[in-house]
């Protein structure tokens, strides 16, 4: 009996040093990091397209210019909303740190028809929230009212 | 016989209430992010699926048959989804709390979910996290991603802070639920099922 406490005390510290030593080498990497990454270690302005397709043929579309450092794709609509009176609606989640958009000008999503708003970059599905996502001088931004069907250019940032 | 109707009348109205009120009271994700394939995410994406997993969990242990077992996690989902709302992948989710509902009445029906066996019962529960992210996640690429291994590298990318969420909440609640059950079980502590489930579960076996 005591050889096998003893056995299961060994394993178990044998996990938990080897699982902190991988711990701290994925840290020391920057895989793991305690701040998310800035894009741009200066102010400057870049300027993004931005597209609104709402899935019935109308489609719209803005120049926007931001500040770098407040580049995300959350940004982008906010700048939207400032420069060209866009309307929006969305609801934080803080445990994924991104705000979920449910409308954009007056049209709302459809859960019944499985039809919500997702967005690309440059075409591609954008793999993360919109507070997570940043973007880059030159990109374009495109919000479609669709299935949720991911699509991914094997192309530019595919 | 009718006990145990309560029992699992018990156990869908937790998950139930559960699921539809606790949503609000996740706590915000730490500041810690990982960085996958060129794809920052926060390290954990917090969601309720340690609660489902533990009804599903404690409902094999609990209940004398298998679909009684099944029957558990499936209908808290059934009726919360109903009133959330769902898509195709309830296919999946539904039937990935089922198996961790399978895995914990295999595990007692060979009398392995006992107190001498925590570690197993442990193992079973983080095994079950992994083959149930697994076939969720497998889910999701069949409906939304790419059907390409690019799109599938994509999908269990994305997935990894949910699933170490899913690690680290079921831990919790094998450690500080699960175990105390099987313990007060183990030591014949009597639990009060509510009158009123009593009388409900009386009424089903009536009629």
């Amino acid at each position: 009996m005591s050889r096998r406490i003893l056995l299961i005390t060994v394993i178990g510290i044998s996990i938990v040093a080897f699982s902190s030593i991988g711990i701290l080498k994925l840290i020391d990497k920057g895989v793991i990091v305690f701040e998310y990454p800035e894009s741009f270690p200066s102010n400057e302005t870049i300027n993004v397209s931005l597209i609104i397709d709402y899935g019935d043929g109308r489609i719209d579309r803005f120049n926007i210019s931001l500040d770098s450092k407040n580049s995300t794709a959350y940004h982008v609509l906010l700048a939207a909303k400032n420069e060209y009176g866009l309307t929006f609606e969305a609801e934080y989640f803080p445990q994924y740190k991104s705000h979920y958009i449910y409308s954009i000008n007056s049209t709302e999503e459809d859960p019944k028809a499985n039809k919500f708003w997702q967005y690309y970059i440059n075409g591609n599905y954008a793999p993360v929230g919109v507070d997570l996502q940043k973007v880059r001088d030159g990109d374009i931004i495109e919000w479609k009212l669709q299935e949720p069907k991911i699509e991914i250019l094997e192309g530019k940032n595919g | 016989m009718d006990k145990k109707i309560g029992l699992m009348l018990t156990l869908i109205i937790a998950g139930v209430i559960g699921r539809l009120s606790l949503s609000k009271f996740l706590p915000p994700s730490p500041d810690i992010f990982i960085n996958l394939n060129g794809i920052t995410q926060p390290l954990l994406m917090m969601d309720l699926f340690f609660l489902i997993a533990t009804i599903s969990m404690l409902s094999g242990f609990l209940l004398d048959r298998r679909g009684y077992s099944l029957l558990v996690p499936v209908s808290t989902m059934l009726i919360t989804d109903l009133i959330i709302g769902n898509n195709l992948i309830f296919l999946f989710t539904w039937s990935g709390f089922a198996m961790l509902a399978l895995l914990s009445y295999t595990l007692k029906s060979r009398g392995m979910f006992c107190m001498q066996r925590k570690f197993m019962i442990f193992g079973t529960g983080i095994a079950g996290v992994l083959l149930y992210d697994l076939w969720t996640n497998f889910g999701c690429w069949l409906l939304w991603y790419p059907h390409t291994i690019k799109g599938l590298i994509l999908c269990y990318t994305l997935a990894i802070p949910f699933t170490l969420w899913h690690l680290l909440s079921m831990s919790l609640a094998i450690t500080f639920v699960i175990l105390p059950v099987v313990y007060i079980k183990e030591h014949e502590i009597e639990i009060k099922i509510p009158s009123f489930l009593s009388n409900l579960s009386e009424k089903i076996l009536i009629h």
